[in-house]
């Protein structure tokens, strides 16, 4: 019987799946904005540009696939911007500080570093699940509001980018670095190859287990989660640890496109996570939202900006989009989610 | 015969200025069902949820077969195979019902969405089993709170537990669902379960049970065979005073003219053409089934829905209520059967949520008077006998009768001359439900308008001048209090 019903045919699913993304307004959202662009600009078609988007896509679609997770279990991330230089910052300035113990000087010439990159990327990984652990401990066992307890950490974080570089930027030269940021595999910026790659993973878990699906209990009624057994306080520390991975991922793409890191890159970056998951149709209250669906939030949300910008409208009121982006899309959803409720 | 499935022995329990449970002892067999009665606060609630490990007792021993365990939380109460059906609905609103019953024991790890049709064909076998006819991919949000009552039991039963703990698991079902629940209960206490019973419904209580533990503040009055044993003795054990039914709080009053009338409202696939008056000074109930829509009848009436076609007029005026705010401006008030959810703001004191509803009135300039509120809930807290500690005791850490009574009070405050009452004695116990349908019966007598929605039709029927019966959303009967028969009544449940 349940051999029968499993085996369905996956063509069966593909057509709703298409009829549903069909329906979908962000879709109709992005095809607009690309309409309009391919409209209105004879570069924003161009392969140069696409390439672009797809760079900018990768750096802000990692930070809200983290978001997105910490969103579903009721909580948010505040930290994701400022850790995402922080890991970089620490892995450079770890592997500066270990280069005269084991008696090589050419790492670090003034401040560029041209030591060995892999290094500075596990240390960086690591870092980043460490501090998304602290966030987690301090929000599920010492029961600090998400919101206070993460926001500390984007102060300190910020604090110590600027303790740490003593101000200056760091210069980063690797061939592995050059490659993460500037080349492309099948004619797609390896940057954003690594996004999907961690979409697909975090689709996989957190659609596809059971494990996974302990995020949606969480965020929809914790108490429920509680009720039925789950350690919730785990899964509110893996969704950090989640979180501070993906702000890792992040910091490495970001940095490897810049070449170099910086204390104060990437400020504000935090609120754009949001405003992409939220528009991607992350319920802010939790329990609702799907990282594919963020994957679209991201895609809408850089070809806009990237419309903007090749308008010609200025960075300030670039960011003034943003927020009017966020507060709409929040209370639209709402609105919808009322009336599909009644 | 081997120890005993559970045993409690001694437990003690302190709140700050409360003795929640002083030296109670409790033991339950396998293959038997041992019911506990009390009044609300009378310690059952901290019972259950040392039993639970959500509370852990200051003194005392828990033997799980003979052997002495350590609750530390539900995790570890589940470990032990012990399981609680909820009274209050902790549920996932944004899962589906199989979701939300398998819960933290989901089947080991089927990728995707293959998965998912298992757990629908599991939770499709358990709702049959007690059954039930309910689409398990349905999402929680969108049930009924009966509906969700129902996901609340397959949950427990789920996790095919050794002691499974009822905790009021009645108090919204209709009476043939209760059936049901009970021959459930019977299986598996056929099966060997040890069944915790907790219901203020005593006539449940003498049907299932095989002893009955009664609590009153916080001690054990007496753990007693139930063969032999009456419902008025098991009332008098609770509350150590004569029973009153609830049809005592009954009296004939005076009608004046008709405060409320729906003339033929419908709303599209919710219900069709329905019509009702309500006079000043009448209490009218809607009876139903699971389904009947008379919830979606009543929420439209207090302009928390809107409908698609028909009228309402009050004292003879028509009125459009497009929202709760019109509804009260037209001395509308309703009294909502979620009480937690919907009737008090649960972190505010008792003062505030008795004020709320009459803040307009209250301020001057913008500033609350305060006294005026605090002489306004004194009131009402003496002549409702809420009991509590103060105006400034949070209405959370009230037991559910009291709260009732304030959900009641706050329309009382606002002086509505038309009130809408779901389920009222909802989760209450016998010595409350007394004195609210006492405030209800007198709400009519100073003139008020009161339409009421019980899911118990013996409740209904002690307290109603007249009652209205619905079915799938139509009216399918009408009956004034002489004629009140629950058989009549029943038959046109499934008109």
């Amino acid at each position: 019987m349940s051999a029968i019903q499993l085996s369905s045919p996956s063509a069966s699913r593909v057509i709703p799946f298409l009829l549903d993304l069909a329906r979908d307004p962000i879709v109709w959202l992005i095809a607009l904005i690309f309409v309009v662009g391919a409209m209105t600009s004879q570069y924003y078609l161009t392969t140069l540009n696409l390439e672009n988007l797809m760079r900018n896509v990768a750096v802000i679609g990692l930070l809200s696939l983290g978001m997105t997770v910490v969103l579903l279990t009721g909580r948010i991330d505040l930290s994701v911007a400022a850790l995402m230089i922080f890991s970089i910052v620490v892995g450079v300035v770890v592997m500066t500080e270990i280069a005269p113990l084991i008696g090589s000087r050419w790492l670090v010439r003034g401040n560029t570093y041209a030591g060995p990159i892999v290094p500075v990327i596990l240390i960086a990984l690591t870092t980043g699940a460490a501090i998304g652990a602290i966030n987690g401990i301090g929000v599920a066992y010492f029961k600090v509001a998400s919101f206070i307890m993460t926001l500390v950490s984007l102060t300190a974080l910020r604090g110590f980018n600027y303790v740490l570089t003593d101000g200056h930027p760091y210069y980063l030269k690797a061939p592995l670095y050059q490659w993460i940021g500037d080349s492309k595999f099948a004619g797609i910026p390896v940057s954003f190859l690594l996004f999907l790659l961690v979409l697909l993973v975090l689709i996989g878990f957190v659609n596809g287990t059971v494990r996974g699906g302990r995020f949606y209990a969480i965020g929809g009624n914790e108490k429920a989660a509680l009720y039925a057994g789950i350690n919730t306080r785990r899964y509110v520390v893996l969704a950090y640890v989640i979180s501070g991975l993906c702000a890792a991922i992040a910091g490495i793409v970001f940095t490897a496109r810049l070449k170099s890191v910086d204390a104060p890159l990437a400020a504000g970056y935090e609120l754009t996570a949001i405003a992409i998951a939220v528009i991607g149709g992350t319920a802010l209250s939790g329990g609702i939202g799907s990282p594919w669906r963020t994957l679209l939030g991201s895609v809408a949300f850089a070809a806009g900006l990237n419309l903007l910008a090749i308008w010609g409208v200025g960075t300030w009121y670039q960011n003034l989009a943003i927020g009017i982006v966020l507060i709409a899309s929040v209370g639209l959803s709402k609105m919808s989610r009322k009336k599909s409720k009644s | 015969m081997g120890a005993p499935l559970l045993e409690l022995k001694s437990i003690r329990k302190t709140f700050p200025g409360v003795v929640a449970l002083a030296d109670v002892t409790f033991d339950l067999k396998a293959g038997e069902v041992h019911a506990l009665v009390g009044e609300n606060g009378a310690g059952k609630s901290t019972l259950l949820s040392v039993m639970n490990g959500l509370t852990a007792p200051d003194s005392g021993e828990i033997r799980i077969q003979g052997q002495p365990v350590v609750l530390s939380g539900p995790t570890v109460a589940l470990a032990n195979r012990l399981a609680l059906v909820h009274q209050e609905l902790v549920l996932c609103p944004n899962l589906s019902v199989a979701e939300n019953i398998f819960l933290g024991r989901e089947p080991k790890a089927r990728l995707g969405r293959g998965n998912r049709v298992a757990l629908n064909r599991m939770a499709e076998d358990l709702l049959g089993e007690i059954h039930v006819n309910l689409d398990p991919a349905r999402k929680v949000g969108e049930l009924s709170l009966n509906e969700q009552q129902i996901v609340e039991i397959c949950r427990a039963l789920a996790s095919r537990p050794r002691v499974l703990v009822f905790d009021e698991p009645t108090a919204s079902l209709n009476d043939d669902q209760v059936g049901h629940l009970l021959g459930i209960i019977r299986k598996l206490k056929a099966n060997g379960l040890g069944v915790i019973y907790v219901s203020h419904r005593l006539g449940e209580v003498l049907d299932i049970s095989d002893r009955v533990t009664v609590l009153r503040d916080g001690h054990v009055v007496g753990t007693r065979e139930i063969a032999g044993l009456h419902e008025a003795a098991l009332v008098s054990l609770m509350v150590g005073r004569e029973h009153k039914p609830g049809e005592a709080a009954y009296k004939e009053r005076q009608y004046g003219a008709v405060a409320l009338e729906v003339k033929a409202i419908s709303k599209a696939s919710v219900f069709d053409d329905v019509s009702l008056e309500v006079r000043a000074g009448e209490i009218v109930g809607i009876a139903g089934l699971l389904g009947c829509q008379r919830e979606a009848v009543a929420r439209s009436i207090f302009g928390a829905a809107s409908i698609d076609r028909g009228e309402i007029r009050i004292r003879g005026k028509a009125v459009a209520l497009r929202s709760p705010r019109e509804a009260i401006r037209a001395g509308i008030g309703f009294m909502p059967a979620d009480r937690k959810g919907e009737g008090l703001v649960l972190p505010m004191s008792v003062g505030d949520n008795l004020g709320m509803a009459i803040l307009r009135r209250l301020g001057r300039f913008g500033l609350l008077k305060r006294r005026q509120k605090n002489a306004t809930a004194n009131e009402l807290v003496r002549k409702l006998a809420i009991k509590v500690s103060g105006l400034f005791q949070l209405a959370s850490q009230l037991s559910g009768g009291n709260q009732q009574k304030i959900v009641i009070g706050k329309w009382i405050a606002r002086g509505g001359d038309i009130v809408i009452a779901e389920d009222p004695t909802r989760g209450v116990d016998v010595g409350a439900k007394f004195e609210i349908w006492c405030t209800i019966q007198g709400l009519a007598d100073e003139g008020k308008a009161v339409l009421l929605l019980t899911t118990e039709l013996q409740e209904m029927m002690d307290a109603c001048d007249r009652i209205l019966v619905m079915s799938r959303g139509r009216v399918t009967g009408h009956f004034d209090r002489k004629d009140f028969s629950a058989e009549a009544i029943a038959h046109c449940f499934v008109a």
